[in-house]
């Protein structure tokens, strides 16, 4: 195991709950009910009736809002994640290891926010699978139907990787994970032989190499493929959205990848695990995106302005007249004056700081995609869209916040959970956790960091100690004998695909 | 005025989106070690993930009609 990765302490959330882990649990929870809630109200009231969303042929307004706009937002975030883990397994950047697992994870539930996004925004959810039995006949002409296809290759893909990426992981380490959520190790164990190692190691390489190909031809392109090939909306319409959608998307992707880290760092008391040169090293990166981003939006507005086209020349006109627009871009050089001075004066990092910049990148991302949403469709600029979206006025309701703001609250209650399944740092060498006798492996006060009032001496807030809990169980479904190699089990033996125990060959 | 190339969809997805994928199962296949079983249950949880997804939108589909209809 890697020596600066305790392996006691990465495990102990899956066992101990803490007090302050069940107030999240029951914050983000009410929070999930309120999103319900106003998901529920707007389903029975009608999208245009609750929501300040018009529809082609109304008297004004626009079809897109703050829930497209979230939608483009999230899947830009999803990129961050299983990029940065992508990029460690095919660049070998093995200091960004210990944050891998965080990133996969928030890649997903940030894929299934961008979703959820697509069906707030839909007047008619209910019929959401027809854009699946029509997919064969869509196909050819919808850039909609493009975007279905690779945000669910993009999901599918993610959800392998991790699952294959965990399979050593829990197979080792299964005596030691909860048993009530056997079923969940049981499908993420399907099939497994310990002999699949290195093959699995090659199957995840390309994986890795497969996604961090998708993040261009989807943040990049199928996602600004929806906007840029539309001539009819002048925001819109252009070749240069691709490439700068695609960097606006890494810039808040690598922002919300800070904010989680560093959550995951305080709570759990990791500060020696994740050590703070990592997000020192995310930090520059986030200074270059954010400067990408800025340099973008100066291209946007000296060609909007200088010798326009008339409809252009509105358009971009209008944006600069905006509170919105300047906010965003007030918050993005705040950011980056800060972000750049960190690199100059080493002294003035701070992870507090930092983890609020970046919490003013993200949304000022958010800001201005929303703005890149709207302004195209409020002002269109070939027939019969023309007739289709007369001059109206656009901010959101209550209702599209709570939803919008709801999405944020579902990833964090994802991972609130998801921290009590697997585990959030990678064991390379998960089998030496299973070696020491069994009767110390839940006893918190055998662990030397462990303070004598049962908390973390690191500074963690949810990680506890065993006295906090009752001593888990140890699967009994597990006899294996456990060899002194940590590996776990004879090469032979395979998990069977309809029982939670291993059974060799030999018994099948 | 229609223009033929608003029919380039299977161009984008199948032609260039999908690149990296074959990419990735060519590797899968002819890369070593050969183990063929592994890369049966990996190509195995991507048809399942798509299943399961699939699945999920027709359930929200169903789910949402009846909450509009209560």
């Amino acid at each position: 195991m890697s020596p600066d990765i305790d392996g006691e302490r990465v495990l102990r959330p899956l066992h101990n709950t803490t007090k302050g882990h069940f107030a999240l649990l029951v914050v983000f929870g009410l929070a999930a009910l309120w999103l319900l809630v106003a998901w529920v109200y707007q389903l029975r009231g009608g999208m245009m009736t609750v929501t300040n969303l018009g529809d082609w042929g109304t008297a004004g307004g626009v079809p897109w809002g703050l829930y497209i706009g979230a939608f483009v937002w999230w899947i830009g975030i999803a990129h961050g994640g299983i990029a940065i883990s992508a990029a460690v397994t095919v660049f070998k950047i093995e200091r960004f290891r210990p944050i891998a697992r965080i990133a996969e994870v928030l890649t997903v539930f940030a894929l299934g926010m961008a979703a959820a996004n697509i069906v707030f925004s839909l007047g008619r959810p209910d019929r959401i699978f027809n854009t699946i039995v029509q997919w064969p006949l869509t196909v050819y002409h919808s850039p909609l139907a493009w975007d279905i296809a690779v945000i669910t290759l993009y999901l599918v893909l993610s959800l392998t990787y991790i699952t294959l990426s965990l399979r050593d992981e829990i197979y080792a380490l299964r005596p030691r994970l909860p048993w009530w959520l056997g079923p969940i190790y049981s499908v993420i164990l399907l099939g497994y032989r310990p002999a699949e190692s290195e093959k699995v190691e090659q199957i995840t390489w390309w994986l890795a190499v497969a996604i961090l190909a998708l993040v261009p031809l989807l943040s990049g392109g199928v996602v600004p493929w929806l906007f840029g090939l539309i001539a009819a909306q002048p925001g819109w319409f252009g070749a240069a959205a691709g490439p700068s959608m695609l960097v606006e998307s890494l810039t808040s992707a690598m922002a919300f990848v800070i904010i989680v880290v560093a959550a995951f760092r305080y709570a759990y008391g990791w500060e020696d695990m994740i050590e703070e040169a990592i997000l020192v090293d995310l930090s520059k990166v986030l200074a270059l995106l954010v400067l990408a981003t800025i340099w973008f939006v100066i291209h946007d507005v000296l060609t909007g302005l200088y010798l326009a086209p008339a409809h252009i020349d509105v358009i971009t006109e209008t944006m600069l007249t905006l509170p919105f627009f300047w906010l965003a871009i007030g918050g993005l050089l705040v950011s980056f004056t800060y972000l750049a001075a960190t690199v100059l004066r080493p002294d003035w990092f701070s992870i507090p700081v930092l983890v609020v910049v970046s919490g003013v990148v993200a949304i000022s991302i958010l800001n201005k995609k929303v703005m890149f949403i709207v302004e195209g469709l409020m002002h269109p600029s070939v027939p019969p869209l023309t007739n289709l979206y007369p001059a109206g006025e656009y901010f959101p309701n209550w209702v599209e916040w709570s939803l919008v703001l709801g999405s944020i609250v579902l990833v964090g209650l994802g991972f609130v959970i998801v921290s009590k399944i697997i585990p959030m740092i990678e064991l390379e060498d998960a089998g030496e956790l299973v070696d020491e006798p069994r009767s110390s492996r839940t006893d918190g006060d055998s662990s030397p960091d462990v303070a004598a009032d049962g908390g973390v001496l690191s500074g963690g807030k949810l990680n506890g100690s065993a006295a906090d809990t009752e001593r888990q169980p140890v699967n009994s479904a597990i006899s294996d004998p456990v060899d002194t190699t940590g590996r776990g089990v004879a090469e032979s033996d395979t998990v069977g695909l309809d029982s939670d125990s291993a059974t060799t060959e030999e018994d099948r | 005025m229609t223009h033929a190339i608003t029919n380039i969809g299977l161009i984008v997805i199948f032609g260039i989106v999908m690149i990296p994928v074959y990419l990735m199962v060519a590797g899968w296949l002819f890369g070593g070690p050969r183990d063929f079983r592994t890369v049966g249950i990996s190509i195995g949880y991507m048809l399942g993930f798509t299943v399961v997804i699939l699945i999920g939108l027709a359930i929200t589909g169903a789910a949402i009609t009846i909450i509009v209809n209560l």
